[in-house]
């Protein structure tokens, strides 16, 4: 123990003991440990290993410390240490100075208190999905809050460096919660404690141990003049040049990170329902999700998507794709009939919940049914496949801008997952004009929920809605409640002209959002608005509490309306209407013109006629509200949300509502679908449960009567 | 277990030490136990050729010691037609546990450059070794061209 280094057996290679420090067995003088030692003796030939000569009895030399000596060797050890560490400490004062940055953490600005949560960041739906999280670190001071308002920043350490790229080329800039994102590479400061050259004791310690590379590391000089930022484009155009010659892509300008940022001023609202394929969301995930997904999905993002119902996570973008292919099919040739699909899916799923509410015992068939409702739609995409591109294209991204120019730069900054996907799709500008000005002003900040789910995949949650059937999440309620009520009042006001205005773009859209699966559901839903209680457990996870919300004896006559109102709202809504509850001012100027825009795809047609059917349903809703904040917050989440869901649940509400006198149109292409529905339902669609197919009349006969009894 | 460890430590040493007689070391991760060499002599009648040689370390080494065997086939007094090697210092009468991998190649590769017909291992080479220098490296310069691997360039 007295030389420099800490000694070690020459045989085990085991640093000695203090005690062994002056233990030398053999008179050759060759130490060893006494481990070794007394193995030689006992196991082995007993002969000293560099001599031969035998082991003596005892040792040849070997005088045990004293106290005093214990004590002077540890003070002369505490003493060494404390010198290594000054050293150390000397030579890495410069370091205290440096930023490290990491390609693995992405340092994002502008979130919402909403979102500003580690669980809610690590989802699937947001930061989860671009690649394996390792940390999600939020810093809640409002310091880089700038002109947005108060905003959180966050630490997402990912796994993989790549993982986080993606992530950052996908987030910023998207606008959310009426904040625009911005999101970078992070930097790390050296920790003290090996600035001090002393061990950090802190478990999990985020600050670096070691040195970092000297490309990556900046003093706050060097940070001022931008210097890690050149860095972190270098990273980013590298990144994406080789994810264009992975895929045989020519880049284009636009793919390039800087343009990006520069977009990013702009109030844009993206909708990119995006590439799932290209974020790269591991399968592994999805299928994690899958399971869990009802709960967590819906939770974290609410009520974005409520006519994606059926599909599931794991295939989403198969899915997606093949959705949107037969929705695009089916909207081509029948646009109203889409719309009035998702109105009766709507229905239905009111309806279901209905039932289940008083059949809480049904849980384990959701959870399994959600899982065999997938599996259809795969099945079903055959037709669409070839189309993909094109229908994915519009469906998935629809991006509401100010300027078509600036839609383009947004795009050109999603352009490049889209490369990937072989999606991206230009498409969306083109339905940019159709959306008036006026209507994007309003809807700005539901663009901006669009542009969140577009940025993170999101654009078709119907799929997920599965998810939903599972869990109920207690805070999707509430913030479908809030969303609600807040989106009511917009919804009354301007459901007529965004049911104008939209009326195009909710066509198309429909037809991405819904899947075939969905349309057959939608389409009997309104034809049998109570039937099907199985399927009702399956698709409404969170609706139960909906379901029960609704039972209420003041709510009958409503309930089916309110019910499909509140399904589609919950699902496609959900996650708008959170982030409109938490940003009420916001949320109220949006609510009506973005729905089209926003989502996308799903109901357009059915916005539409939802919309209308809204302006109708209002009245009702008002009364509805009082009695029942989760009425209300459906009614609003429709409204206000602006989004694929509203519709499908306005739709729903009008078809209800004026079943018979007004929504004429819409019925017509229901009976038409209708037939398709009861041939079709087995294998095609996603909605019904295995067993919903089997049983298909008995089932919408009880249903219809509990959802009768109920109201 | 000590055995790793220490031969760990010694792999370590004996890559850094780089030497140019004992070359392209393998050792597999899964098993520290097994390593593999290339011989490359310096000397004649063996400086044409290099030879492959897997060193094997008992679980209880250092206690015990290892064995080598030549996996190239060499025209050699003391290393039979198998490849066995009668090396002293790691025969188990002699072996110290004290002994570092790198002081047995190094008496390997004199073994090899410096023959011992008095203790052989194919008594007809020994005693071509030692009436008739001239034929024995003639035919092991031979066999050496004919059998060994190819010397690493560098």
């Amino acid at each position: 123990m007295a030389g420099e280094e800490q000694v070690e057996c020459p045989l085990c290679m085991e640093p000695l003991e203090i005690d062994d420090v002056n233990f030398f067995p053999c008179t050759c003088g060759y130490q060893i440990c006494r481990f070794c030692w007394h193995r030689i003796r006992t196991d082995e030939n007993g002969l000293c290993p560099a001599c031969r000569k035998n082991y003596p009895e005892d040792p040849a030399e070997f005088k045990p410390l004293t106290e005093d000596e214990l004590s002077r060797i540890k003070k002369e050890r505490k003493q060494k240490d404390l010198q290594r560490k000054q050293k150390a400490a000397e030579n890495r004062k410069h370091l205290a100075n440096v930023r490290v940055v990491q390609k693995n953490l992405v340092f994002v600005v502008g979130l919402s208190k909403k979102l500003a949560e580690t669980e809610t960041l690590k989802k699937q739906e947001y930061f989860g999905k671009f690649g394996k999280i390792h940390k999600v670190v939020i810093n809640q001071s409002t310091s880089y809050a700038g002109a947005q308002g108060p905003s959180a920043s966050a630490y997402v350490t990912y796994n993989k460096a790549e993982d986080a790229l993606k992530a950052i080329l996908a987030v910023n800039n998207v606008h959310i919660d009426g904040r625009t994102l911005k999101a970078s590479l992070g930097t790390t400061k050296y920790c003290s404690h090996f600035l001090k050259g002393s061990q950090c004791q802190k478990q999990d310690c985020m600050y670096l141990h070691d040195f970092g590379e000297e490309a990556a590391s900046f003093t706050k000089e060097e940070m001022q003049l931008g210097k890690h930022q050149e860095y972190e484009q270098k990273l980013l155009e590298n990144y994406m040049n080789m994810q264009n010659s992975a895929n045989n892509h020519v880049i284009t300008t636009g793919s390039k990170p800087i343009p990006t940022r520069k977009k990013e001023t702009s109030p844009l609202t993206v909708t990119t329902s995006s590439s799932p394929e290209s974020q790269g969301t591991p399968p592994s995930i999805m299928s994690n999700h899958s399971p869990n997904s009802p709960s967590s999905n819906k939770d974290a993002w609410p009520s974005l998507q409520p006519g994606s119902k059926p599909n599931n996570k794991p295939t989403r973008t198969d899915q997606h794709n093949k959705l949107n292919n037969k929705i695009r099919t089916k909207s081509e040739e029948d646009t109203d009939h889409s719309s009035q699909i998702t109105d009766r899916f709507n229905g239905t799923s009111n309806t279901i919940n209905r039932t289940t509410d008083p059949q809480q015992s049904n849980t384990t068939h959701r959870t399994t049914d959600p899982q065999h409702i997938s599996p259809p739609q795969q099945t079903k995409p055959p037709s669409s496949q070839p189309r993909i591109v094109n229908s994915g294209v519009p469906g998935v991204k629809t991006v509401v801008f100010d300027n078509p120019a600036q839609s383009l730069s947004l795009f050109s900054g999603n352009v490049f997952y889209g490369n990937r996907n072989q999606k991206i799709p230009v498409p969306t500008q083109t339905e940019v004009p159709d959306i008036p000005t006026t209507e994007i002003s309003e809807s700005i900040q539901v663009s901006s929920c669009t542009d969140w789910q577009a940025a993170f995949g999101f654009t078709s949650k119907s799929r997920e809605s599965q998810d939903d059937d599972l869990g109920f999440d207690p805070w999707d309620e509430s913030s479908k409640g809030l969303a609600d009520l807040l989106e009511k009042e917009n919804v009354t006001t301007n459901i007529h002209q965004q049911n104008n205005t939209h009326n195009q773009k909710y066509d198309q859209r429909p037809s991405q959002n819904l899947p075939p699966g969905f349309t057959l559901s939608h389409i009997q839903n309104q034809q049998r608005p109570v039937q099907h209680p199985a399927f009702l457990q399956n698709e409404l996870v969170g609706s139960r509490m909906m379901g029960f919300l609704q039972q209420n004896p003041s709510m009958m006559s409503n309930r089916r309306e309110q019910t499909n109102l509140q399904h589609p709202e919950s699902y496609n809504k959900d996650w708008q209407d959170g982030l409109r509850a938490l940003l009420p001012n916001i949320n109220i100027s949006f609510g009506a013109p973005p729905p089209g825009s926003a989502n996308s795809q799903k109901s357009s047609q059915n916005n539409h006629k939802s919309r209308r059917c809204l302006s109708k349903n209002s009245y009702f809703d008002g009364p509805r509200t009082i009695f029942d904040p989760a009425i209300l917050s459906s009614g609003k989440y429709s409204d206000g949300s602006m989004t694929d869901c509203p519709p499908h649940w306005l739709k729903s509400i009008t078809q209800l509502t004026e079943l018979e006198g007004q929504s004429q149109n819409h019925r017509l292409p229901f009976v038409q679908q209708f037939p398709i529905r009861n041939s079709g339902w087995p294998t095609q669609t996603q909605n019904p449960p295995p067993g919903f197919q089997t049983r298909p009349p008995t089932q919408h006969s009880e249903p219809h009567k509990i959802s009768e009894g109920l109201q | 277990m000590a055995a790793t460890r220490r031969l760990q430590k010694e792999l370590g040493d004996l890559r850094k030490a780089d030497l140019k007689t004992f070359r392209n070391i393998i050792v597999d991760e899964s098993n520290i136990l097994k390593w593999e060499g290339l011989i490359v002599p310096d000397q004649v009648p063996f400086n044409k050729g290099a030879f492959k040689v897997e060193i094997n370390f008992p679980a209880e080494y250092p206690f015990k010691p290892p064995k080598v065997t030549f996996k190239t086939k060499i025209y050699h007094p003391n290393i039979d037609e198998k490849g066995q090697v009668c090396l002293p210092i790691i025969s188990p009468e002699h072996w110290k546990p004290a002994t570092k991998t790198d002081q047995v190649i190094q008496s390997l590769i004199a073994l090899v450059q410096e023959p011992e017909p008095g203790h052989p291992l194919r008594p007809d080479l020994a005693e071509e070794f030692t009436r008739d220098k001239k034929k024995f490296f003639k035919n092991a310069d031979e066999y050496t061209k004919k059998h060994s691997e190819k010397r690493p360039t560098d």
